[in-house]
């Protein structure tokens, strides 16, 4: 079957349309083959698999390079179409590092086998695989001679992740920043990552929240006495409350866990609020003791849930208690105990929250069957200060105490030093230290040592030395020049690359010793840091963005469809694609894990969804699968397989995307301006199309063609799949699945387990696809041509220990785009910026 | 997820997901904030996306008073119809210009800045917008020069327009070509930016000492690290540096603010509401205290983002909005997109009640500004930018008419930014020219 145009189509786009037309799609345009090819596009179906495998025959050179290209590239790229305002007949083959831009995109296209196009004539398997290995080649010899590190931006601020753990690791305090700071823009396009520096900028707004955090956190880590205050922590909706909960007390079911710094040793009130009817006996614990166990019962008795009315801290139900509590951080929970009676009315799952709320909840008590779940704790206070108390934070930051009025200020520049030499991540100038004494003692003066010491705290949290990570260009740079940066910035840059933090004192002392560069030191210190619990950020920050697992919140299946939705399912779908990321990275397990992995995490939920048996509970464990299970890797994820799905049905085209621009390195381009959207209607015969007949659609659209023959017949690999990651072997309309498809590279397969077979006969692609991610999050930057050589090398080196997570994190941190910077930001020969967006 | 009440509680609110400001309390502290002169010009710049079902949107024919009839989308405003100018044939030519996929960005983009956004992440470009250039002239005296809010979040991945960067639909506001502000969309957030956080006048003194000279500090380490940095980031920086000063020259209006009259001791809201209503609810009902009490003069509220596919169960629409608004011709998904287009219009109504019962100088509050409505894209199905359906709300102090519909036919090819020099040439804020302007209405 061919998937090129019919030449009518051909012959009804061509003249002024055609070139508007193939603007938008970057040259995976199909020409009909006869007039330019010697060979018929019928004829030439490619197929990698059945290619003549034989490694013998003449090297390339570039004289047969440019054989070959003149052949099977110039038809479409040469002067006469220059598809995708790409022409491959003028940039010189012999001198391919001149043009490193060009060839660079051209191997890439190679690798992910998606040109020629479907249906276009291509060399046997063993003559293309040459060409792209000597263009490689290359590229990287003449990358070696002159290398170009591309330039990382100056100024890199801290994203809201990022804030959130210096925080914790200057003073020991985990704030929640959701509600304080906005979230992060991400890079747009194809990299999406919050922590591209080029989107983080800094607004007015932005500064604003930074100076009124500032206060917040200054004030909590020092300890100073706040305002009364009351705090209402409002159960979430996800939370379920007619079950036993994870990191719950024994025994009890729902409830809530609060983690709430108490400012101060001093007398609170804590009060829980209940919604829903029944009876029950609620325990309030602290750290894990219990304080006190309450008895509830609702006073109007029968009457109906209104999710309108307020509930209230209700006097009559004595649901409140006045205690001392100590400074620092606490654990509260308060659940209701699980009572014999409340065991016959939990459910496998609970219906949606119907027509309240535009987001569906579910768990809340409105759907508790007549059981009364928790609806908030509300802390308030303190009522009367007994004292400052010993907070970590405060041991953290009062390094010494004076014990005279004379001795305050050698004091407070102990201790402001040492916070701001860890804030700053570099030894600190005497301008630095003449700033924050000048602010200590505005505070000093307005109150006592303390209020002196937290002003200065106040002053760090907004300085740019510490909201953005700088990197300056050596006074003796040369204009065009590249350079090896510092050490200290080096350890930044590794330290929010695998803590999304800042640097350990161990880190920064090496880095400060100029012992950091060494690379038997650095080595060292990346696999101390990897083994670090705050390399967990890879998974929370790299992960969820890469796999799209931020999406999930949004995710909305149609109800109707999709009855067997629910919150319970989300959750359990982030968790196991959390566990399965995080777990390889803490065993150091291979990438080739992330396609192919015999073991996942599920609870009961999520196995019965997927139908494996014999897992029972709410608790995830680590469940092996058999060689044939389609829930291997990533591609099998339900996690995955919803946020690439449509509300009413899955979506071969997001699919396929994900797949081409994740797994295969060869993102599609941009459609084409006010494409009109597929119609779905059901057939005169009232017979809905199946999703696979309304994919043709975009086949039969010529513009839509030119893309969608490779996007959709690779997003078929998952259709036996549906739209919220179940199995099937059927379709809505009860018509069989049919996940058969292509890769751009002509191999055929039909379903999941052969397509993982395809992908990992070439895992090398898929190795240098996420290799390319991991750079794009290491550096702060959208990766470009210049880099292909250094994530080439990363690659090769880690093949020899079959892509191991932590070899390839090695060679990243060793590479000349991580370890040197460019003068000038490169600017590669003019490219179309239609090229530049698809070079990615 | 966690909920702060700064104020010493009166009651409790657990409505929702968040405790939910209670409108009487607003109420209430009105009249304890100074009320701008009647005079002074107020503009509001109201964002809805997808577009509408234009079928039931344009009333069937123009006119005046009596002889304009609201259409079938439009009944929710019969109260204050007298306030209603609709608006039909209005065009942002710029939108249609546009390379490849991405029209949802550039329709949202041009809606106020009447230019084509760039594509790429890295450097973003476009166009002060209009709100911006009200704001240089209407702010100078406001505690905000302008206020820019918006529901949606921004933290979604992967998805955003084509090729563009997601800052082109996380906001309608741009201060300047390369400077986009950012919305804000938690009403706690807005709160405190409005009323300040600390309830104390004393407190409140003494915060505003102190953020002025830890902002001293800011702005001098700031400007040596431009020096250290070198000529090819300093564009940045001065941007960072300005950031700096506006935050500087907010807290200085604060200070005269808050001698001129202290605000009262006030229950605040304290997170993001559980549901779009109750949301949208109580951000209006923070842009109603922010022009009564004249802390700002110029609104940018984008009610939902471009593109985006809210399902409104509420309501009887489980379907996504940006899926309706991809009706072709299918029946069911237009009447499921009246369904939203009314919605939203039946929200935006309740605001407008506000405003008209809201006594000021020798009207109503809903008097004396001029705040459009629309969409920046009119037949969501095509992505059309021309034709926009657009609303001009309140009387601009008598300047704008109200109570009528013009339609600017197909072939007079009004550029949409001609309604947007008339209204700043009637609050009398100078403009040469925005966007693709050509003139500017005269007839509302």
């Amino acid at each position: 079957m061919s998937m090129g145009l019919r030449r009518e189509e051909f012959a009804r786009m061509t003249g002024k349309r055609l070139s508007t037309l193939v603007a938008g799609c970057c040259g995976v345009f199909v020409v009909v083959a006869s007039a330019i090819s010697p060979v018929p596009a019928a004829q030439s179906a490619p197929n990698s698999q059945l290619g003549v495998a034989s490694s013998a025959g003449p090297s390339p050179t570039a004289a047969s390079s440019r054989a070959l290209v003149d052949r099977y590239c110039l038809g479409c790229h040469g002067p006469r179409l220059q598809q995708g305002k790409l022409r491959l007949d003028t940039p010189d083959l012999s001198d391919v590092g001149a043009h490193s831009d060009v060839w660079e995109k051209v191997a890439r296209k190679l690798r992910g086998g998606v040109m020629p196009p479907p249906g276009a004539p291509r060399p046997d398997k063993a003559t293309y695989d040459g060409l792209v290995s000597w263009l490689e080649g290359e590229l990287d010899r003449s990358a070696a001679a002159k290398p170009n590190p591309g330039r990382t931006e100056s100024f890199h601020r801290l994203n809201r992740s990022e804030y959130r753990n210096v925080v914790r690791d200057l003073f020991g305090l985990d704030i929640d920043f959701t509600d304080l700071l906005p979230i992060d823009d991400s890079g747009g396009g194809q990299s999406s990552f919050d922590n591209i520096a080029a989107s983080l900028r800094l607004s007015q707004t932005l500064m604003e929240q930074y100076l009124s955090v500032a206060l917040r956190v200054s004030r909590t880590a020092v300890g100073g006495t706040p305002p009364p205050a009351e705090l209402i922590f409002k159960k979430s909706p996800e939370l379920r409350q007619d079950v036993p909960l994870e990191g719950m007390p024994f025994g009890t079911r729902g409830g809530l866990l609060v983690n709430h710094i108490f400012p101060v040793d001093g007398e609170y009130d804590l009060g829980i609020n209940v919604a829903g009817q029944g009876r029950g006996q609620i325990e309030l614990a602290i750290d894990g003791e219990r304080v006190k166990l309450f008895d509830y019962a609702p006073r109007g008795r029968g009457a109906a849930y209104d999710p309108d009315a307020p509930p209230s801290a209700d006097p009559t139900n004595n649901l409140s208690l006045h205690l001392p509590i100590k400074a620092g951080p606490k654990e509260i929970t308060v659940a209701f105990l699980k009572s014999a009676a409340t065991v016959q009315v939990e459910f496998d799952r609970q219906p949606f929250e119907g027509g309240r709320s535009n987001t569906r909840m579910r768990g809340t008590a409105g759907d508790l069957g007549g059981l009364a779940g928790i609806d908030s704790l509300v802390i308030k206070g303190p009522t009367h200060v007994t004292g400052k108390g010993e907070t970590p934070s405060r041991q953290r930051i009062f390094v010494c105490r004076p014990d005279r009025t004379a001795a305050e200020e050698a004091c407070a520049k102990t201790v402001l030093t040492t916070i701001a030499r860890r804030a700053y991540r570099r030894p600190l100038a005497d301008h630095d230290v003449t700033v924050l004494m000048s602010l200590y003692k505005d505070g000093r003066a307005e109150g006592d040592f303390e209020s002196g010491v937290e002003r200065a705290i106040r002053g760090i949290l907004v300085n740019p030395n510490f909201l953005f990570r700088v990197e300056k260009d050596p006074a003796n740079a040369a204009a065009n020049g590249v350079y090896r940066i510092t050490d200290v910035e080096l350890a930044s840059r590794l330290s929010f690359f695998l803590w999304s933090s800042i640097p350990d004192d161990e880190l920064l002392g090496l880095a400060e010793k100029g012992r950091l560069h060494d690379k038997a030191v650095l080595d060292q210190q990346v696999g101390r840091m990897l083994k670090d619990p705050k390399a967990e950020s890879l998974t929370s920050s790299f992960a969820a963005q890469w796999l799209w697992v931020r999406n999930l919140r949004t995710a909305s299946p149609a109800e109707a469809t999709f009855p067997h939705f629910d919150e319970g399912l989300r959750e359990a779908f982030r968790r196991e694609m959390e566990l399965f990321f995080s777990t390889i990275v803490r065993e150091d397990r291979s990438a080739i894990d992330f396609l192919n992995a015999d073991f996942t995490f599920l609870n009961e939920r999520l196995a019965k969804h997927y139908g494996i048996p014999n897992v029972f509970g709410d608790d995830f464990r680590r469940v092996k699968l058999a060689e044939d299970s389609p829930r291997r890797g990533l591609l099998g994820k339900g996690a995955l397989l919803l946020v690439t799905s449509k509300p009413t049905r899955t979506s071969p085209v997001v699919r396929g995307k994900w797949i081409l621009e994740n797994v295969l390195g060869t993102p599609p381009p941009a459609p084409p301006p006010n494409v009109p959207p597929l119609a779905e209607q059901k057939q005169a015969d009232g017979r809905v199309l199946t999703v696979r007949e309304l994919m043709a659609k975009h086949r039969a659209n010529a513009t839509c063609a030119s893309c969608h023959a490779i996007i959709d017949p690779t997003g078929f690999a998952l259709e036996q799949f549906d739209g919220i990651g179940r199995w099937r072997t059927v379709d809505v309309g009860f018509q069989p699945i049919d996940a058969s498809g292509t890769l751009p590279d002509g191999s055929k397969f039909s379903g999941i387990n052969e397509f993982r077979s395809l992908l990992l006969a070439n895992r090398q692609q898929f190795v240098r696809t996420m290799t390319d991610k991991l750079t794009m999050y290491a550096l702060g930057r959208g990766t470009d041509t210049y880099d292909g050589p250094a994530i080439r090398k990363v690659v090769n080196d880690a093949a020899a220990s079959n892509y191991r997570f932590s070899v390839i994190v090695l060679g990243i941190v060793n590479s000349v785009p991580f370890q040197m910077r460019a003068v000038s930001v490169p600017t590669a020969t003019p490219a179309p910026a239609q090229v530049a967006r698809n070079g990615r | 997820m966690v909920l702060t009440k700064m104020a010493m509680p009166r009651r409790v609110f657990l409505r929702g997901a968040g405790a939910v400001l209670a409108l009487p309390f607003l109420d209430a502290m009105a009249p304890a904030m100074t009320a701008a002169t009647p005079a002074t010009p107020r503009l509001g710049y109201l964002y809805v996306p997808n577009g509408m079902h234009m079928p039931l949107w344009k009333p069937k024919v123009p006119g005046a008073g009596n002889s304009f009839e609201l259409s079938q989308i439009l009944q929710g405003l019969s109260g204050v119809k007298e306030h209603v100018t609709v608006l039909g044939g209005l065009n942002n030519y710029v939108a249609g210009l546009g390379d490849g996929g991405g029209p949802h960005t550039r329709n949202q983009s041009a809606w106020l800045s009447g230019a084509l956004a760039k594509m790429g992440e890295a450097d973003v470009s476009l166009a002060t917008t209009v709100d911006q250039y009200a704001a240089r002239t209407l702010g100078k005296d406001t505690l905000l020069e302008s206020l820019e809010i918006c529901t949606d979040p921004s933290d979604q991945v992967g998805t955003c327009d084509n090729g563009y960067s997601c800052l082109y639909v996380n906001t309608i506001s741009w201060k300047s070509k390369t400077v986009p502000n950012p919305m804000e969309r938690n009403p706690r957030v807005i709160f405190e930016r409005l009323f300040g956080e600390e309830s104390d006048p004393a407190a409140r003194a003494a915060r505003i000492r102190a953020d002025r000279s830890i902002l001293d500090t800011v702005r001098e380490d700031l400007s040596l690290l431009g020096l250290a940095i070198g000529k090819s980031d300093r564009l940045r920086v001065d941007e960072y540096l300005e950031a700096v000063r506006d935050v500087e020259r907010r807290i200085q209006r604060a200070e005269h603010q808050s001698a001129a009259s202290p605000i009262p001791l006030i229950d605040r809201p304290t997170g993001v509401p559980g549901t779009f209503e109750e949301h949208v609810g109580l951000l209006f009902d923070l842009i109603y205290l922010a022009y009564r009490a004249d802390l700002t003069r110029v609104v940018t509220f984008s009610i939902a983002r471009e593109q985006g596919n809210k399902n409104y169960t509420n309501i009887g629409v489980p379907e996504g909005h940006h899926e309706c608004s991809h009706h072709q011709n299918d029946p069911h998904k237009q009447a499921q997109l009246t369904k939203i287009n009314s919605y939203h219009i039946q929200i935006l109504n309740r605001f407008l009640e506000k405003m008209k019962n809201s006594p000021d100088g020798d009207g109503s509050l809903l008097d004396h500004v001029s705040i459009v409505y629309g969409a920046g894209q009119s037949d969501g199905d095509l992505h059309s930018p021309l034709d926009l359906p657009t609303l001009l709300l309140g009387h601009g102090g008598g300047k704008v008419k109200g109570n009528r519909y013009i339609d600017y036919s197909a072939s007079a090819k009004t550029p949409m930014m001609n309604l947007h020099m008339a209204l700043l040439d009637k609050a009398g804020v100078q403009v040469d020219k925005i966007g693709d302007s050509n003139g500017m209405l005269t007839d509302i």
